[in-house]
């Protein structure tokens, strides 16, 4: 990322104050929203059905209007067809694809409307439908393709002409396994050249690609930062560890490792053989470092270290909040 | 480029790609075919009055009748029924005279068009949006096009359609006139029924614009259909409310505004020797984008 992930003015995309609702007595699907998307990352939204994820994409699509609230795409202010196309990329969740018309026709169109000459227009189909390795099914009808094929044109679309902002709803929601890896391999080859915003009900999945998050609920924000904040896999590691921990008496393991990072917060929770101990590191700390010396300790006091895990999964810090 | 510029060609590539679409999916077969054969079928049943009347006429004559109709045409121009026939197609008398002197296929060829076109054309027109609501696939185009640009530039691609269904139709008179009947001087024909043309696709956009329009307020194309169908009834109503002598006298204010916003106020206007079909030619094009728009404001509000 070329600037401060935390500094909203230097961000691709800017939400402030947002909200939107879908009839006068309806509840609002967007709450005075504010957040933002780093230049350069590659950003997860989260949350749960109806946390307004598709909502948020529409809005800042231009398909629905806001009731108040500003956006700003790539600092060029809020949707505008003329500014932002070719610019801003957009994989809608449930859009139809004209099953009559070729791949190649469909996106030579997308190309032409974005402004390309006939000749760009075909190079940039071609370019992009090689990137979603359907360059072989270039000729075909789309009424011919599988459901996931049919997500990985409608990808092309959205990566058409490299824009620089990228907005993917549920792009891989009903792929089998090796779909979804083939379009997770196309998304991750975009890092560096594109912002992405990937909405995903598969958090492992987003957990492997995204550096940024954006967790959303009943239309709020929960939290937004790193992938590493979020998870606190920055100051947060469980050691899972056998026998030996239990005890809580001047002079045991636990005792000990108490005094040695007197800085540090460490819970023990224990199980039937062993437990887990959670160390929450201090700003400023270094986690390696501390790390190192639990693990001696623990080696001198004979406890077994089964498995240690950073932070929590995105899945795990998911679902502590729902 | 300017702002206008792009628009133009936004709306250019738009409507573009709309007559590539409708060509890869064979629809522009099925509309230029329902053209000809609704052309076909009107000039066969006027070969077959034709027939009758100079069946008629050669007994009351005295002179053999011929097997295939047109021999007599000459002498039908002449004839009381041919010209009450025609007047209950053209009730004005300086066009009477105007159409008794073309060749006489063309008369129910543009007859039939003036009254089957309006229906064609709000029908097709009412399918240019609504379907892409339903289905969402309007979005994919407008993260790139502006809704204006979208909306012209489909209602232009169906108006090349309706253009090129409209010009194809002229065969079926054409081959009926020359393989089915004598004396019908084939240059002619051609060169009337291509000269009534144009004034016929003007005579269709209004409807076209109303279809649009009705197209852009519902994501139901079967209710679009519908609302094009009432709206292209209703036109028919109010302009013959228009020509009552009570409502002329009754609120004459409202005749004078309204009255020039409806397509029928220029249907004779349209008829006529050389190019006097131009001028209401523009005002019906003019008709046909104004009454697309009358959609737009809600299109343009819609939740896709």
């Amino acid at each position: 990322m070329s600037a401060s992930p935390h500094d909203p003015s230097q961000a691709a995309l800017r939400v402030e104050g947002l909200r939107k609702r879908y009839g006068r007595r309806a509840p609002w699907a967007l709450s005075d929203l504010t957040c933002h998307v780093p230049r350069g990352a590659i950003c997860g939204l989260v949350g749960p059905n109806g946390a307004g994820k598709t909502t948020l994409y529409s809005v800042i699509s231009g398909f629905l209007p806001p009731e108040s609230g500003t956006v700003d795409i790539l600092g060029l202010g809020p949707f505008n067809p003329w500014t932002h196309r070719g610019r801003l990329g957009v994989l809608p969740q449930d859009a139809s694809l004209d099953p009559r018309l070729t791949c190649r026709e469909f996106l030579r169109y997308m190309a032409a409307l974005q402004g390309m000459s006939a000749a760009a227009a075909r190079e940039a189909a071609d370019r992009s439908l090689d990137e979603v390795n359907l360059a072989d099914r270039a000729s075909d009808r789309i009424s011919s393709l599988s459901h996931g094929m049919g997500r990985r044109l409608a990808a092309a679309s959205a990566l058409l002409g490299q824009p620089e902002l990228v907005l993917l709803d549920e792009p891989m929601a009903g792929l089998d396994p090796v779909q979804a890896a083939s379009l997770r391999e196309v998304l991750v080859r975009q890092r560096g050249r594109s912002t992405l915003v990937v909405s995903s009900h598969n958090l492992t999945e987003l957990e492997r690609i995204c550096d940024w998050v954006i967790v959303l609920e009943r239309g709020e924000l929960v939290q937004q930062g790193t992938v590493a904040d979020v998870t606190g896999r920055g100051v947060h590691v469980g050691w899972t560890v056998g026998p030996g921990l239990e005890s809580v008496d001047e002079g045991s393991a636990l005792a000990e490792l108490r005094v040695a990072l007197e800085k540090h917060t460490l819970r023990f929770e224990p199980s039937d053989d062993g437990g887990i101990l959670h160390q929450v590191t201090p700003p400023g700390d270094d986690l390696d470092v501390s790390a190192v010396t639990i693990a001696r300790i623990l080696a001198r006091r004979g406890v077994a270290i089964r498995s240690v895990q950073r932070g929590r999964s995105l899945e795990e810090s998911f679902l502590d909040r729902s | 480029m300017t702002a206008f510029l792009m628009s133009l060609r936004d709306t250019f590539q738009v409507g573009r790609f709309h007559l590539i679409r409708a060509v890869r999916t064979w629809t522009v077969v099925f509309l230029c075919a329902v053209y000809m054969l609704g052309a076909g079928g009107v000039a066969w049943s006027f070969r077959g009055l034709i027939g009758k009347l100079e069946q008629s006429a050669a007994e009351l004559l005295r002179v053999p009748v011929t097997d295939t109709p047109g021999a007599m045409v000459e002498i039908l121009r002449g004839r009381e029924e041919l010209q009450s026939i025609m007047s209950g197609l053209i009730p004005d008398d300086t066009l009477l005279d105007w159409a008794l002197s073309l060749p006489v296929l063309t008369i129910p060829h543009f007859w039939m068009a003036l009254v089957l076109l309006p229906f064609i054309a709000a029908v097709i027109g009412a399918e240019v949006i609504s379907p892409g609501i339903r289905d969402r696939s309007l979005r994919y185009e407008l993260v790139r096009t502006g809704r204006l640009e979208l909306m012209l530039g489909r209602w232009a691609g169906q108006c090349v359609l309706i253009g090129l269904g409209t010009t194809l139709s002229v065969l079926p008179p054409l081959v009926i006139g020359e393989f089915f009947m004598v004396g019908q001087p084939f240059g002619e024909s051609l060169s009337v029924l291509l000269g009534m043309t144009p004034p016929l696709i003007a005579w269709s956009l209004p409807f076209l614009g109303l279809g649009v329009a009705c197209s852009q307020s519902t994501a139901n194309t079967n209710f679009a259909r519908l609302f094009a169908l009432f709206g292209t009834v209703s036109t028919w109503i109010a302009f013959g409310v228009f020509q009552t002598d009570w409502m002329v006298r009754k609120a004459p204010w409202l005749v004078d505004i309204l009255e020039p916003l409806l397509p029928q106020s220029y249907i004779e206007s349209l008829w006529g020797p050389g190019l006097v079909w131009v001028l209401p030619s523009v005002i019906l094009l003019g008709l046909g984008i104004g009454f697309a728009l009358l959609g737009f404001p809600l299109f343009a509000r819609r939740n896709l």
